[in-house]
Formats: C-alpha cells, structure tokens, sequence
C-alpha cells in the first residue's frame, strides 16, 4: 500500500476531485493548509500598513492506495493541477505498512 | 423467569408490545403507545406484586411500589427506561421485602424491560440528593402502582412539598444547571443535521424540563402541586403541546424502526419519517417540508425551555444580579428592564406602531428579552397594528431601526415569533424554518439569515471580537443598514421551486426595495449584494493570486465601498452556513482577496476610463432614462475613470451632465445635498492649477472637516470633484441661508473675487482638539500600478485642512492631480492621489523632492 500526499493549489481541488473519481477513487482527505516552497509570498500595502503573504493557501490530499492504482492516481493528479508554473505544488509517495478498518478490522487493502 | 406466572406475563407482555406496534403502524400516535405501554407494564407490575410481595394491591402496609420519572408521567416509549421507586417507611419493610424486590426486579429484566429500580424510605426522599438531582426531580412524577396508600400519600402530600419548598432555589439552580450543560454540549442550539430528539435543545427533555420547572414555580406560590402547564407562557401553552406530541410520535417511530431506545433522527431516519407521515401530515413525502416541521417544533420547545429558566431561576450570583440591576437602569418612559427582561409601562400604547416597533428596537439595542406579559401584549396588539396597513417607507424605517442595532438578529427572531416581523417583510415568511437538506446547510434559511446578521454585528471592532482585519471594513462602510437588508434577503429565494435562488432572490429584493420606496442608488446597492452574494465564493475557489482574477472581479464589484460591502456579506454569510464552514484559512483568503482587489481599485483608477466606443451597462441605462442628454452625455463621459460610473447612481449622473452643460453660463458649478448626518458638495468646473487645493481650502475656511472626496477629469478638461464633509460648528444645519453663500464662495475664490486667504482667517482662531488616536505619517510611491501616473499613497493624522495642506504642497511642487480619493477612518486620513508633471509620471527625484515637502508640511 502506498500513501500519496498532494500539495496543490486550491483552485485545482475541483478538477483534481473530478479526474480521481474519473478512475474510481472516490474516498479521500482534503485539508486547507499554508505554506511555500519556492514559490515565495510577496506583500501588499494596504491604508499605510505593510501585509506580507509570506505562506499561501494550498490544499494537501491524503489518499491511501493500492500500489497497483499508484501510477494512475498520479497521472490524474497531474492532469488535473499541471500548469507548468511556479507553486502548482508536489506529490509525495510513501510506503505503507498495514491499514485497519476500525468497524470491522478488516486488514491491509480489504481495509481500504 | 422461573415460575409459572413468568409465562403467562411473557406471553401478556409481548402480545401487549406488538399490537400497540400494530396500532402504531395504524394510527402514527405516540400518545396511544404510550398510554398503552404505561398500562401494559402497570399490569405486569400489579401481577408481579401480588405474586411476590402481597395478593393485596393495597398491603402490606409501610411498603408502596411508586412508578416516577417519564413511567410516573404515563409516558413510555417503546423501549425507554421504566423507573420504579420501592418506598419504604423505615428501614424494616425494604429489609423484609429484599429478596421479593430482587425477585420482582428479576422478572421484570427477564422480559427486557429496561428496568431502573430503587428502594427508599420515606427520609431519604425527604433529603437533596446533590450529587442525584434527577431522584428529587423524578419525584415530581411521583404515582402509585401498588401498595401502601396512606404511605404514598405521605409522600405525596408532606414530604415532595416540605423538601421542594425546603430546596427550592439550590433543586432549580441544579435543574438548570444540569440542562444548560446539556444545551451547551449541544452548541446552544436546535440546529443539527441528525438531531437528538430527545436530549438535544428543543427536544422532549426541554419539555419535561420546562414542566418541571413550571411545577417548582407552582410550589413557591402556592405551597402545593399546581397544574404545570398553567405556568406556561400563554403564548406557548397549546404549541407547546403540539410539539411535545409530535415529538413523542417520532421517538415512537425511531423506537420500533431500530428497536431500542435510540432517539437519533438520523439522515435516513428523517426519509422514512417523512414518508410514514409520522406526526405531520403535510402532503407530500419530502424530507425537507417534514424537517421544516421539525425545526418548527424545536423552535417552539427551545423558547419554552428559555422562557420556564429565565422566570424561574433566580439570580446565580451577585455579580450576575449587579448586572441585572445594572439592566433596570435602561427603562424608559415607555419600557422598564427588570431581571433583563423588557416590561412595557404603558400597555395600550402598543396601538400604535411606533411604540410598538420601538419595542423590538429597543431590544435590539440592549440584547434583552421580553418578558411573558410583553410576550401576551404584543400578540393581543397585532391585529390592530396590521390593520393600520403601513406605507412601504413606514416600514422601511421601522425595520431599519432594528437593523442597524447590535442585538438586530435577537430582535428579529423575537419578532418573526411574535408574528411582527411579517408586518413589515411578509415575504420573509416564505423562509421561515425551511430546511436546505444537503448535509452542508445546518440551520434553516431564517435562522441562517440571522446568524449572518449576527456575525456582521459581531465583527463590529467595539465588540473587539477577535481582532479579524475584516472587522475594520464594518466601521469603514457608509451604509450598514443596506448590508444588513441585503443579509436579510439575500436567501429569500431560496423558498421557490428553483436552482437558481439568486435570481429569485433578486427578483425579490426588488420588490421590496420598491415597496419599501428606498432612493434608486440604495436600490442598487442592495440589489447588487444580493446579486453577487455568491460571487466572491466563487473567486475562492480561483486561483486568488492571479492578477487576472483580481481584475475581472474588480470590474466587476466597481467601487471600493461596493467590494467592501459584498466582502462583508460573503463572510456573514459562509460563516453562517454551519460552524466550521468559514475556517481561518477561508476568512484569511477572503481577507486577501480583499486586499489585491481593493489595491487594484484605489490604484488602476487612471488606466481604466471610459470611452463611447464601448459597451458600458450603466450608460445605456442612463440613455434610455434621459434621451435629451444625447451627445451632452458621451461628451461628458469621454475619459472619465470607469470608477466614476461605479461610485454615482444613473440620476446623479445626469445632473451631472446637466451642471456640465451650464459651465459656459457660469463656469464653476456646486450641488450641495444633505446626507445622513454629513453633507456631499459637488463642483464641476474646467481643470486649472491648484483647483482641488484651493476647493479643500474653501472647505476648510468654513471649517468643514472632510471625510471623503474624490476628483476626476475628461478628456475635455472638465473636472468633477466630491467632497463628503461634516460641518463641525453646524454653519450650514442651523442656517439655511447660509448655503448659498457656501456655493457662491467657491466660485468667488476660484474666480479670484475673494482670495482664499480672507476665508481661511475666519477659522485662523479655532483650536484644533488633540488626538485621541496618534497615527504615524505614512508616504508611499507606486510607480507600477498606473502606466500614466504616479500613485501616491499618503496616511496621516486626520486634522483640519489637512487635505488642503497636501494639496497644496502637490501645486507648489507642479505636480497636477488627475484622480483624488480620499478617505477617513477614525482619526486616520488615507489620501490617495494619481500625480503626473508636465503630462507625465514623476521621476525618482521629484518623488523624493516631493515626499520631504509633504513630511516637512505635515510635522509643522
């Protein structure tokens, strides 16, 4: 089992959402986050004060998959967020050693 | 079971359980079941009696079998808990009968009765039990099943009454307590997607509770049991037994449906409901409309609960009765405070709609409730009010005194109870309690709308609720009362058959704008909000840092004050939608976008004017109002900033034109117009040196103190400058003469009839009040934003002339204003002009040059 983290842009969460249940991945967790890679901030002048935005909203994914779907899912993922600029975000890809549904304890991918 | 009698009350007691099932199934009420159940298991209680503790239902003497709790009320549900009291007199019987009670108790648990058994003597019922409240409380439901009758009556009459008159304030202060904390893990409200319908606010609880509390009201009185229900407000007292019977079908509905004793009305549980027709009948199966009748049933069971705890409880702690008392120090001529509940002094002047209204703003005003007798007057008033059929702008001006108020959102749920609401916006009816049934929306459109009210008037700085750079904007706004009508209809659509409820709640807004005769510009604003309350959601979802985004949303929004108002309205309402829906990280890139829009407004004035070849919605909308402008219109219009078309109403546009037209009669022109509490002058005249200086001299010589202005050009040199001022020593609200020779100065200056200078004396010996707030001098250049000037951005301490100072120093320097906008916050002047040299942008040089002449000019 792989775990795969996205780090996107919010405004490519739709399209991102859509290409996944387009290959039948249809359960993830989507969190509102802040930060920055290369893609530094920048500030804005506003009534004499300074504001810097320095960390810029992002969406992170999280999705726990059968490796065979790994390759896919990451196509997807790309199709859906790729614009070829600066701060369109990463994917990280993590091995997995076992997952457990509380309500039954199935095991491993039955778990998934 | 082991005897033989186990049997026979097996059979007895599932045959009992599944024909009053039948019968549920039948007649869909829970009334039956209950009174069925209750007598089922009293008959399994008196046979169980005589086998195992006496033949006689009477005997044996000092030893009773009391049902208490919902069982004592006659109330059982399917599978809700049966509590019984074995009440001894001393500790002999209960001691004697031990192994009988046990017995008993077995049998009972045997047919899986969830059974709460307790045996006591008639001492330990007369004591407080502190850390089981809800014993003493239970006694309250107090009824005999079997055994002695004197002994029951003995506890009945003497020790419940002795105890509860002993106890009363610490048992009500328990009571309380216990159940606030209750609401309170339920977030204090009725609103939630898969509601307990029991244990949540507005659930069966909130009626024992309240009947609980009406029986403990009853014994301060009269020392005795009493009627709870007569201590119901009268208002409430026939809903209240509507929703309590609804409420007991459906606990009966999700009892048989999952066969426990479970009370949550599930998302599932709610289809089902509605297509049983349990408790409503209101036609079609549609979950929504049988939820709407739910919420209905909350609602009137929650203000029950508040109502019984607010009259019954007594103040908790003197720091609380300071406060109340403090409260009684808001009574008017017309109202009283006492205990933070509004009494009326005068009843029978509620006929008349003024006072009526003032009651729900003065409500507004102080967050207080209305007491019961209040509650009663008002609803024995209305008719009469209605009656009287107020004009659109009568109503208007009621309700806008209530929207303006800190606690509006309190008033106007107090008034859409009461039926008052209605009088002045029957088209909010519509939405009253409607369910958008889409696991997103948790609370009906009504109350989703006051929340949002809420949330405006939360963010309101004096409130310093947790300092969100958003809440500058509420103090900023010209106009909070549109705001919050665009809040209150922003979802009135939502209550037709349609996808698309902006539309309809445009179509709406309309109407009532229209009805309510506001001035068009008012009409538009608040049709605009309602309009676009999505829009900046939508942007949300965009890429917010794109400059394009930004642009397309400002050419949109069109004016600082438009973008402010619709930025304010999209975080009321996306915070209202459920509690979690506006996250800090949402509420920050709300506040961004803001920031990049407003930016772009205040700085690409210059870039983007107008011009006849293309489409513009407003003048085509002007041309069709006023055709005998024809070529006035466009040649007018030519060059001027497209931010002029956003911030003026088509009519004023056109007087525009017209003053325009006059300049070769007289070349400077004044309109000056009374706005709420200030005063706007508008000049129009040809450009000239020094022309915007010697304008905010003027002002200043008749010591007007300018909150606004800004200044604009065409092609033609034709300049249109406004300034919004108040007029600090009422010169011109005191003596209407005087505004002519007001207008008349300003040509005379400009026209060199009077110098400036002969003004500017009178005011020489006026003196300045000190600050308040100091604000640093802040001067920033921006040399990127506007490809024809350059844009000065320049914050200081407000001060009389201050606008006339700066100006002034730009004339010395050479520098000629093509756009001004200026604006006041606090004691905070935030000036931004577009400057240009000899037809161009200023170079490094001058920008330094001038930047120490204007700091030297504003330390002096």
């Amino acid at each position: 089992m792989t775990k795969l983290e996205a780090v996107i842009q919010p405004s490519k969460l739709d399209a991102v959402k859509e290409a996944l249940l387009a290959i039948g991945i249809d359960g993830l967790t989507v969190l509102e986050v802040r930060g920055h890679g290369r893609q530094k901030g920048h500030t804005e002048f506003y009534r004499g004060r300074e504001y810097s935005v320095d960390l810029l909203p992002k969406i992170k994914l999280e999705i726990v998959l059968r490796d065979e779907v790994v390759d896919d899912v990451v196509k997807a993922i790309l199709g859906a967020s790729q614009t070829g600029k600066i701060g369109d975000g990463k994917i990280f890809l993590s091995r997995i050693d076992e997952a457990i549904r509380i309500r039954n304890e199935e095991r491993g991918t039955d778990a998934l | 079971m082991t005897s033989g009698i186990a049997q026979s009350l097996k059979a007895e007691y599932v045959a009992g359980s599944e024909r009053l099932r039948l019968e549920f199934e039948e007649t869909r009420s829970g009334r039956s079941v209950h009174q069925g159940r209750t007598a089922l298991v009293d008959s399994l209680a008196h046979q169980l009696w005589r086998h195992h503790i006496n033949p006689d239902l009477s005997s044996p003497a000092g030893f009773a079998l009391v049902a208490i709790g919902g069982y004592g009320r006659g109330v059982l549900s399917p599978y809700s808990d049966v509590d019984l009291l074995f009440l001894s007199d001393g500790e002999a019987p209960a001691a004697a009968y031990k192994d009988a009670i046990r017995a008993m108790c077995q049998d009972l648990w045997d047919l899986r009765l969830r059974l709460s058994p307790t045996t006591r003597t008639l001492d330990d019922c007369d004591r407080l039990h502190r850390d089981n409240p809800e014993f003493n409380i239970s006694l309250l439901d107090c009824r005999l099943l079997a055994g002695d009758y004197g002994l029951f009556r003995r506890l009945h009459d003497q020790i419940i009454p002795r105890s509860v008159l002993r106890d009363w304030q610490e048992l009500v202060l328990l009571l309380a307590e216990v159940n606030e904390a209750r609401h309170h893990q339920a977030g204090d409200t009725f609103f939630h997607l898969e509601p307990n319908i029991k244990d949540a606010p507005g659930g069966l609880r909130d009626y024992n509770v309240s009947n609980w509390l009406a029986l403990l009201n009853g014994f301060s009185r009269v020392r005795d049991w009493t009627n709870a229900s007569d201590y119901f407000p009268a208002s409430l007292r026939d809903r209240a037994q509507e929703a309590k019977d609804f409420l007991v079908s459906v606990r009966c509905f999700l009892h048989y449906r999952s066969g426990r004793d479970d009370n949550q009305l599930s998302w599932e549980a709610q289809q089902a409901a509605a297509e049983a027709h349990i408790g409503y009948d209101g036609g079609a199966a549609d979950p929504a409309e049988w939820m709407r009748y739910y919420y209905r049933q909350a609602r009137v069971l929650n203000r029950l609960f508040a109502t019984m705890v607010d009259e019954v409880v007594p103040a908790r702690s003197s720091l609380f009765q300071q406060f109340q008392n403090w409260r009684a120090r808001l009574s008017t001529d017309e109202f009283s405070c006492v205990n933070g509940r509004v009494f009326l002094q005068q009843p029978s002047a509620l006929i008349s709609p003024d006072n009526f209204f003032n009651c729900f703003e003065f409500v507004a005003q102080h967050g207080l409730k209305l007491a019961a007798s209040t509650d009663v007057r008002i609803e024995q008033a209305l008719p009469a009010v209605a009656a009287m059929h107020l004009t659109g702008p009568q109503r208007w001006a009621a309700l806008r005194k209530v929207l303006v108020r800190s606690h509006a959102a309190n008033a106007l749920r107090i008034m859409q109870e009461l039926g008052a609401l209605g009088l002045l916006l029957p088209e909010f009816r519509a939405v009253e309690s409607l369910v958008i049934r889409d696991f997103y929306h948790r609370y009906t459109v009504d109350e989703h709308t006051f929340r949002a009210i809420d949330s405006i008037h939360n963010l309101h700085p004096a409130k310093k609720n947790g300092g969100h750079s958003l809440a500058d904007l509420v103090d900023e706004i010209e106009r909070p009362d549109l705001l919050i009508l665009a809040l209150l209809l922003h979802d009135l659509g939502k209550a037709k058959p349609d996808d698309d409820h902006v539309s309809a709640s445009l179509e709406v807004a309309m109407k009532v704008c229209r009805t309510f005769e506001l001035p068009p510009e008012d009409e538009e604003m608040v049709c605009f909000l309602v309009a676009y309350h999505l829009d900046l959601s939508s942007v949300m979802r965009r890429d917010i840092f794109d400059p394009e985004t930004i642009h397309t949303l400002a050419k949109r929004v069109g004016s600082p004050e438009r973008l402010k108002m619709l930025t304010l309205m999209t975080y009321a309402d996306i915070g209202a939608v459920n509690p979690t829906a506006l996250s800090p990280w949402k509420a920050e890139n709300l506040w961004r976008v803001y920031l990049s829009t407003a930016n772009y407004l205040n700085r690409s004035v210059d870039d983007d004017r107008f011009h006849s070849a293309g489409h513009d919605e407003q003048v085509a909308r002007i041309r069709l109002l006023a055709p005998q402008l024809g070529r006035r219109l466009r040649d007018f219009l030519e060059g001027l900033p497209q931010r002029y078309l956003g911030m003026h109403a088509a009519d004023e546009i056109i007087q525009h034109v017209e003053m325009a037209a006059q300049l070769k009669a007289s070349s400077v022109q004044t309109q000056l117009k009374r706005l709420r509490g200030d005063f706007a002058l508008t000049v129009i005249t040809q450009d000239r040196p020094a022309l915007f200086a010697t304008l905010a001299g003027v002002l200043a010589g008749w010591g007007m103190n300018i909150l606004k202005a800004d200044a604009f050009s065409n092609d033609s040199g034709t300049v249109v400058d406004r300034f919004v001022f108040t007029d600090r020593f009422h010169t011109l609200e005191m003596n209407v003469q005087e505004w002519d020779r007001f207008r008349n100065s300003f040509s005379d200056v400009l026209n060199g009839v009077v110098p400036l200078e002969q003004l500017a004396r009178k005011r020489a010996g006026s003196a300045a009040k000190p600050p308040k707030v100091k604000v640093d001098t802040s001067i920033n250049f921006d040399q990127e934003s506007s490809s024809h000037s350059t844009v000065i951005e320049v914050v200081a301490q407000d001060r009389s002339g201050l606008l006339h100072r700066i100006a002034a120093v730009f004339a010395e320097c050479g520098c000629n204003i093509e756009v001004a906008l200026i604006d006041t916050e606090g004691e905070m002047a935030i000036d931004t002009f577009y400057l240009r040299i000899a037809g161009r942008k200023l170079v490094d040089e001058e920008c330094a040059q001038l930047k120490g002449a204007l700091e030297m000019e504003l330390e002096s």
